[in-house]
């Protein structure tokens, strides 16, 4: 890739280094806020808000796995800052690829080694960053209308808007059973029937057993991992 | 600090930080235009630009409105700048509710959804880092043949645990989830209307389930007694 040597230049290693320690600060921040806050206000244990802490930790190892191989493909493409920043912050695993490819078939190249040229990566470092910054814009303005919305319905009646609430994560776990399981039947839908029978079994387990609560902690790491198997069995 | 204060702070911390950090994504394309004087063409990019800005503008408010109630602003702020919202941030969050047996929409919930969601977005930053230095010894590992199946379907293996935690709570919210599911099933296969759109239909039936079938019927109970 002639001319294409300032891609990986140390500089804009340690620009996105700073960006991501920034964000790092930001979340303990506010994590450090909502731990007093839990522990000081709302009555919460050191050891149950551990939990809390401990699940989101273990939760999101395995599924930051297939990340890592789009930040693998495209720092073989495009150099490692561009990608590291881009899935780091603000990610998606689907867009940041479509992004990139946008943007360098906007200038006549295509997304593949010796395909494009410095016009090509720069089109793609902007169309990355402006293009899916679009939704941390869309959030910074949005989340505290939207939230004061809530908060206002909550003065009114508390059953009305936990009744909602309910209601909308209800229609959200319909929509993730479709978009990541059952609109593809015959493969995503099969891995999700999978983990789903055998989460079903384990939260009968647990109802019937109410001394077994480790089934609710590990649950969901127990059907990620089956479902994974029974994927490896079953396409490979 | 009572739950307004702490909401107050939360929101304000949020948008702020937000701002900030937006401002310093966006200079990035800027500072290496600047130090390499290598500048775009206007007219090939806002195109392009645009485009992706329409892939993800469906999403916006179906995400906001429906993972609300459920992550809370402080969780969302932190959600949207790291990103990876549904497959990474949402589970997290909801089985650290479900597994504290907590409401959505409380205070209790937005709180710890601030703490699973930090701690998600720790992990996935720390360990994209480890995966970028040891990238050429990953390689052969995670393009090996026989796990590329156990990578590509791991986020329909975590959903179908997640969807089971949080459904068979009761047989209520068991059957009130069907009638989400039904609908969106039908916008899948029966008609031509993007994911992003029918997300947020499938809420409002989420959320009107709810308001009839239960929050109705729980008030007609009460005056009957």
């Amino acid at each position: 890739m002639e001319g294409l040597g300032f891609i990986n230049a140390p500089w804009m290693y340690i620009y996105v280094g700073v960006i991501l320690l920034l964000i790092l600060g930001q979340n303990y921040i506010m994590m450090r806020k909502a731990w007093k806050h839990a522990k000081n206000d709302l009555g919460y244990t050191d050891a149950q808000i551990r939990k809390g802490l401990v699940n989101g930790i273990i939760v999101s190892i395995v599924p930051t796995i297939p990340v890592i191989v789009v930040l693998l493909a495209l720092v073989a493409l495009l150099g490692g800052p561009l990608p590291w920043l881009r899935l780091s912050v603000i990610g998606s695993v689907t867009l940041e690829s479509v992004a990139a490819t946008a943007g360098i078939e906007s200038v006549g190249e295509t997304l593949t080694i010796g395909g494009y040229t410095v016009a090509g990566w720069i089109a793609a470092c902007w169309v990355m960053s402006l293009g899916n910054s679009s939704s941390l814009v869309w959030s910074t303005f949005a989340i505290r209308p939207i939230s004061r919305i809530f908060e206002a319905a909550e003065k009114f009646d508390i059953n009305l808007v936990t009744s909602i609430g309910a209601g909308c994560l209800c229609g959200i776990m319909g929509y993730a059973s479709v978009n990541f399981g059952l609109n593809a039947l015959s493969t995503k839908g099969v891995i999700f029937a999978c983990s789903f029978i055998l989460g079903t079994i384990l939260t009968l387990i647990r109802k019937s057993n109410p001394k077994l609560k480790w089934i609710n902690d590990w649950l969901m790491a127990i059907c990620m991992v089956f479902g994974m198997v029974v994927a490896c069995f079953l396409f490979n | 600090m009572d739950k307004k204060q702490f909401q107050n702070w939360v929101l304000n911390f949020g948008q702020i930080s937000s701002g900030v950090l937006l401002l310093l994504m966006l200079l990035f394309p800027v500072a290496v235009s600047v130090v390499f004087n290598l500048w775009p063409d206007p007219a090939t990019m806002i195109p392009a630009t645009i485009t992706v800005v329409l892939l993800l503008a469906p999403w916006w408010p179906g995400e906001c409105i429906g993972y609300m109630t459920t992550l809370g602003p402080g969780a969302l702020y932190m959600s949207y700048i790291t990103g990876n919202v549904s497959n990474l941030r949402v589970p997290a969050t909801l089985g650290t509710i479900s597994s504290l047996n907590m409401e959505p929409n409380t205070d209790e919930c937005h709180t710890m959804a601030i703490i699973a969601c930090g701690a998600s977005n720790f992990t996935t930053i720390i360990i994209l880092a480890i995966g970028l230095v040891l990238s050429v010894p990953l390689q052969p590992v995670l393009n090996a043949p026989a796990l590329q199946p156990a990578f590509n379907y791991a986020i329909p293996a975590l959903f179908g645990g997640l969807v089971a935690q949080n459904v068979l709570k009761t047989k209520k919210s068991f059957l009130l989830y069907l009638i989400p599911l039904a609908i969106c099933l039908f916008f899948c296969y029966f008609t031509k209307v993007a994911a992003a759109y029918y997300m947020l239909v499938t809420v409002f039936a989420g959320a009107a389930a709810y308001y009839f079938l239960d929050y109705k019927r729980g008030k007609k109970s009460e005056e009957t007694k």
